[in-house]
């Protein structure tokens, strides 16, 4: 596991606390809201789409419902050579539509205090910016937020 | 007690939230055995199958009105004496008339009470 | 009635209600167009009857209120006492705008909302009485604490006096005699009580009384009679106080109820109700039907496309297994699921007139609201769509009729001195096309001209002037479906007409389809709309293409056709770009690996040993083209899955689906791939900039663009090429004073652009234009490019022979040859063999042309005149009109369909109603030729149909109509 649970700091917790499922891309940990995620599976068939935006990696096939995949290092700016095969899929819902994100590894579920989420530094890449809700400084490391809408609103190549 | 409560009854209207109105007062009277159909064609079918004791109609359906109903149901021999109500929104003489003439037992105007169509089941079954 | 029983039932009596609502919205509007129809009316009249007495007993006192008062106008309009006026109708229609709101409010909160319906139902009261509204408030409704109500109503006074009058003939001695009249007494006493209670015009108790002691009742018997009413109430259970109060009003003493002041006259109270008119009977043959609800049908098609899955899941098992056990019953299973499937498909199946059912009225309304007139015309009500589908496109749909009605269709005064007729016409249609459901909003009001485009496009900076200068029309039009296209500015102004179209749009994508505006200055506009059958099954060829799998709609594939990559046989390249010879045809082909940006592997030769491809051969409207794939499977049922968001833009794709084995693949869209065989590099630049998918202009035209000689590029329509052929002209021979070459076991002249005979030498390509065993080979130095370009015609080459304009095609000014005067230089006995087998010389038809494009007029034209005809030419529908007013008659008409401004189906119609007209011949053209279409023409009047590129087929059509037309004249003579 690659993202250590910070026990002690969920368990000093006496106000609002979030559920974030945890999960890396590149090596950057990231986080959504467990209340925005239907599910994780481990690598998945993709069917690549032609002529798809970049992000977009395919299509796979969730008990019979088509999910689309994103490719999360690609959304986030990342290099992406031989990641879709063995990538993990969270699976999240948009505009009543099923997604995954395909990221690297997916880790476990952290309870995180609200007043501890801070906003944003705008020292932060733009790509990354640009689909953070907030960040958390861990004993290890920065957790970043992820917008479920803000990560899949703009991968939308229409007219 | 001359009514037999267990009798079959037909109820006929092509609102269906009027048919559960009727058949609502007809159990609160202590009727059990209540059939419905939906126009008259449908009435008409259903009281050649089976032997119902009563009939309470509609008078105004599609495609076969209450008023055909009737004459049909007293043109025919097997059904000639059967104990036919129509169940009209006005009291227009007229229409009394006509479905006298053409053999009602009587008529029940809307709205009713539990009451009411009790008393006029009784000029037509006798008491109970 | 227990309180959850009660709920349960106001919710069924408010489906029902709202139901019975939407019918009768409509049926009003009908009713106003034709007044005069007795069912109609009783339709309606029954409607409101059944609300207004089930009411009665929901306690719900003002729907019953006014729905009585609808009611009563009604009764009076089927009596004939009463005119159905627009007046009329919109009163009636107001009722029924407050009866919705009750019921949307009663659906809200569970109980009628506090308010006073007076203002309406005494307007309604004066229609129905033909007179001043008497006293206010004085509705006949049961009104919850009254005494009327205590006494149980009419229902309950009409019981009570039967009762009554039943124990009393008992009673008294001479009760036989009276008998007969005990029926009126009945009414008379309950008409009475009615009276006195709710001051309704009628006969008062008191009067009644009275006139029983005029008839030698005595006191005794009246007072007998008091007392068995007193009973009658009694047993009804109203209480011994109402009691008093009710025998009270029987008391001739007592002054009368000092509000109920005596109507003069009294039968002249509200018009009596006769029996409902028989109504024809609507239901015979009628299948018996059963409510199901909505989510059951939903989960029942889940699982059949579940079922589907799993079947073809089963049979590719199946297949790998060879010999099988479970051959036999997994056929079967098969044959099962198919016939489920369609079942269930059917139950989901509604016509799409069910979306519009709200639409008479919204054009009503406005048409009074805006002081227009207009008529909406309604085609293909009956066409059938899946329910999900029909709900999607119910608010787009009005939201266009509306737009046109609202901007569209212009004001009386402007119509007319704008030369056109007073009434505006809104035309909805639709119909079953190739697996889609299209359906057009079109309307013949002022259009929106593309200037105001342009402007709003610019203005709004949605595209700079450089990037529209590449447009087309057509192209620059489809941004009225830009979100940003209509500004707060803009919502206000008169050309408003973009309002909302984004979401319309997004709409109608949502659901896989694609919406496309129209719109001609002065004449009108028009929306397609194309829905893909998204929920549907469907039939579909699996190919395959760089080792990744697409399905193809079974329905768009004419055939499959193998190459060999040893043969090659009919695969040809014209400067790069590919062509099929399939028989007679050139066919363009489209790599569709080349179309998906695909990463061209070898795969497919390796395993196949010497490699071979398929060419897909498809149809899109009358376009036929090719698409070379690696390999071909087979077809497979597939259950079509609408395409994510994030991908919708790519026009190649119509929907996703999962195979029997589970994997997910793309459905490719035939229209998006036509496009792309159409698109020629420039047209690409184009469509980037405008960024939706292009879709076929409706003159666009396969051209093939050749070289020769001097000064620019010259064009010939690619269907009029039957074979491009390369030849070393040193082996053509001499023969006469012509160049002739041997070819397939014949001789075919030779001759150059300028209609010499070729010189013979040098390698050159040959253009060969067929007919039967005629073959003219028409000599270029070099051709450039297959180019899918709308054609406009820019000048008519009349000084140049064997040209017959110039179009710019691909950037270029470019001339477009005119191959009749080339295949007439060849042998002039050529286009007119067939037309003189029909009649003489002497004799010369006249044939009017209406066609609105230059090209077509110019291609036309020249042909009949060889052919031996007259010709004259109406460049668009009302000018053809003209010419038949001023010219008189013609043998034989030929028009095109697509017309701005009258149609060719509009101009079939009034020439077909026209005395002096009707008998002439009419051949339809179109560049699109599919059976509906046919269908539509032969049912507006058109005699026969001819594709536009086939000038061959045109004139056989020609000879042969006006032969049997001759024929039927002889015969009738």
């Amino acid at each position: 596991m690659s993202i250590v649970a910070d026990n002690n700091l969920s368990d000093t917790t006496t106000g609002a606390a979030d559920d974030y499922v945890t999960m890396s891309v590149g090596g950057q940990a990231f986080g959504i809201p467990v209340l925005n995620v239907r599910d994780v599976l481990g690598p998945q068939n993709i069917t690549r789409v032609p002529l798809a935006p970049d992000e977009v990696a395919g299509s796979l096939n969730l008990r019979g419902r088509i999910v689309t995949a994103i490719n999360m290092r690609k959304r986030l700016g990342l290099p992406a050579d031989d990641f879709v095969a063995k990538a993990m899929a969270v699976v999240v819902e948009h505009d009543d539509e099923p997604f995954s994100l395909l990221v690297d590894e997916v880790g476990e579920v952290l309870s995180l205090p609200a007043q501890r989420r801070e906003a944003v530094p705008a020292t932060l890449d733009t790509r990354w910016r640009d689909v953070a809700q907030g960040i958390y400084r861990l004993d290890d490391r920065l957790l970043i937020v992820l917008g479920v809408a803000d990560v899949l609103g703009s991968i939308r190549a229409d007219a | 007690m001359a009514v037999d409560l267990k009798m079959p009854i037909l109820i006929v209207d092509d609102y269906r939230t009027m048919l559960r109105i009727v058949r609502n007062l007809l159990n609160k009277i202590g009727f059990t055995d209540i059939d419905e159909a939906t126009d008259g064609k449908d009435a008409l079918e259903k009281l050649r199958k089976r032997t119902y004791g009563l009939v309470i109609s509609d008078w105004n359906m599609q495609p076969m009105t209450g008023y055909e109903l009737l004459k049909e149901v007293r043109g025919d021999a097997a059904l000639s004496s059967l104990p036919f109500v129509m169940v009209t929104a006005e009291s227009k003489a007229e229409n009394v008339v006509a479905a006298r003439q053409a053999g009602v037992n009587n008529y029940i105007i809307k709205p009713f009470s539990a009451e009411i169509l009790k008393a006029k089941l009784k000029t037509v079954l006798g008491d109970f | 009635m227990g309180h959850a029983d009660m709920d349960d039932l106001l919710k069924e009596f408010l489906a029902e209600t709202r139901e019975a609502l939407d019918v009768l919205d409509s049926e009003l509007v009908e009713l106003e167009q034709r007044p005069g129809d007795p069912a109609l009316l009783g339709s309606i009249f029954r409607i409101m009857h059944t609300i207004k007495g089930t009411c009665g007993f929901l306690g719900l006192p003002r729907l019953e209120t006014v729905a009585h008062a609808a009611e009563d106008v009604l009764g009076r309009v089927r009596d004939g006492g009463l005119e159905v006026s627009p007046e009329v109708v919109s009163l009636v229609l107001a009722a029924l705008d407050r009866i919705k709101e009750l019921v949307a409010d009663l659906g809200a909160s569970g109980s009628e909302p506090a308010g006073s319906d007076d203002e309406l139902t005494s307007a309604l009261r004066v229609l129905a009485s033909g007179e001043a509204p008497p006293v206010a408030s004085e509705a006949p409704a049961v009104r919850p604490g009254t005494l009327y109500e205590r006494a149980g109503g009419a229902s309950g006074i009409d019981t009570a006096c039967e009762i009554a009058c039943a124990a009393f003939l008992e009673k008294v001695a001479q009760g036989d005699a009276l008998a007969p009249d005990m029926l009126r007494l009945q009414f008379a006493l309950a008409g009475g009580f009615a009276v006195a209670l709710q001051k309704t015009p009628g006969i008062d108790i008191a009067d009644v009384l009275t006139c029983l002691a005029d008839n030698g009742w005595t006191e005794s018997d009246i007072g007998t009679l008091r007392g068995e009413i007193g009973k009658a109430f009694a047993s009804l259970a109203v209480n011994a106080e109402d009691v008093t109060a009710l025998l009270g009003l029987l008391s001739r003493e007592e002054p009368k109820p000092a509000a109920a002041p005596a109507p003069a006259a009294p039968k002249a109270g509200r018009p009596e109700t006769a029996p409902p008119a028989e109504r024809r009977d609507a239901a015979a043959g009628q299948a018996e039907t059963l409510r199901v609800n909505i989510n059951v049908l939903e989960d029942l098609m889940t699982m059949v496309s579940e079922l589907v899955l799993t079947r073809n899941q089963l049979l590719q098992i199946l297949r790998g297994c060879g010999d099988s056990p479970f051959g036999p019953p997994l056929q079967r299973l098969n044959q099962v699921t198919t016939e489920l499937q369609e079942s269930v498909m059917m139950t989901r199946m509604q016509p799409i007139g069910n979306a519009w059912g709200k639409l008479p009225r919204l054009v009503r309304d406005l048409t009074q609201e805006l002081d227009k007139k207009i008529e909406l015309i309604m085609l293909g009500a009956d066409t059938e769509l899946d329910r999900q589908i029909l709900e999607s496109i119910r608010d787009p749909l009005t939201h266009m009729v509306r737009n046109s009605a609202d901007h569209g269709i212009e004001t009386v005064g402007e119509r007319l001195a704008a030369g056109k007729p007073e009434h505006g016409t809104i035309e909805l249609s639709a119909r079953h096309e190739g697996g889609h459901i299209v359906v057009q909003v079109s309307d013949n009001g002022r259009g929106l001209p593309t200037a105001r485009i342009r402007e709003k496009v610019v203005a709004n900076g949605l595209a700079t002037e450089s990037q529209l200068e590449t447009m087309t029309e057509q192209q620059i039009q489809q941004f009225i479906f830009r979100p940003g296209f209509s500004t707060a500015a803009a919502v206000t102004s008169v050309s408003g007409r973009g309002v909302g179209m984004d979401v319309v749009r997004s709409n109608i994508e949502k659901i896989g389809g694609i919406i496309e505006f129209q719109s001609t200055e002065g004449a009108g506009s028009r929306f397609v709309i194309k829905i893909p059958l998204t929920l549907a099954i469907v039939s579909a060829l699996i190919v395959e293409c760089a080792g990744e799998r697409f399905a193809m709609p079974q329905n768009s594939v004419i055939e499959l056709v193998r190459i060999s990559h040893t043969s090659e046989k009919g695969l040809e390249s014209i400067n790069g770009r590919p062509v099929y010879r399939l028989r007679d045809r050139l066919l363009p082909l489209v790599s569709l690996a080349e179309i998906l940006d695909l990463p061209r592997t070898d795969a497919a030769e390796e395993e196949d040993g010497p490699g071979s491809t398929y060419v897909v051969v498809s149809q899109v409207g009358a376009f036929v083209f090719g698409i070379i794939v690696d390999k071909v499977f087979d077809t497979e049922e597939i259950v079509v899955k609408p395409v994510s968001r994030t991908i919708r833009h790519i026009p190649s794709f119509s929907g996703t689906t999962i195979l029997g084995d589970g994997r997910v693949i793309m459905i490719l869209d035939p229209n998006g791939l036509a496009t792309a065989v159409s698109a020629a590099p420039h047209v690409e630049a184009t469509q980037q900039a405008d960024g939706s998918h292009q879709v076929r202009g409706r003159d666009a035209v396969s051209m093939l663009v050749f070289q020769t000689g001097d000064g620019g590029p010259k064009a010939v329509p690619l269907s009029l090429v039957a074979r491009l052929e390369e030849a070393d002209l040193s082996t053509a021979e001499q023969a006469g004073a012509r160049t002739v070459l041997q070819y397939r076991g014949g001789l075919m002249p030779l001759i150059g652009l300028d209609s010499q005979p070729a010189a013979r030498s040098g390698k050159h390509p040959i253009l060969v234009f067929v007919d039967g065993h005629r073959m003219l080979g028409l000599v270029v130095d070099r051709v450039i490019d297959i180019i899918e370009a709308p054609l406009d015609l820019q000048l008519a080459g009349g000084s140049r022979p064997g040209i017959l304009g110039s179009a710019i095609i691909a950037g270029a000014t470019t001339d477009v040859i005119d191959t009749v005067h080339y295949l007439r230089q060849s042998d002039p006995d050529w286009f007119s063999v067939e037309t003189e087998k029909a009649f003489g010389e002497e004799d010369s038809r006249n044939v009017l042309l209406v066609e609105d494009s230059a090209f077509f007029r110019n291609l036309l034209m020249p042909m009949l005149t060889l052919a031996g005809y007259h010709v004259t030419v109406a460049e668009h529908g009302e000018a053809a009109i003209e010419i038949c007013k001023d010219h008189g008659r013609f043998d034989i008409i030929v028009s095109d369909i697509e017309m701005p401004g009258l149609s060719g189906f509009d101009l079939a119609r009034m020439l077909k109603s026209d005395a002096q007209m009707k008998g002439v011949p009419i051949i339809a053209l179109s560049s699109h030729a599919n059976p509906k279409d046919i269908e539509r023409g032969m049912s507006a009047g058109f005699t026969d149909y001819v594709t536009k590129l086939d000038p061959k087929a045109l004139l056989s059509v020609l000879s042969r109509v006006l032969s049997s037309d001759e024929s039927a004249t002889e015969i009738a003579a």
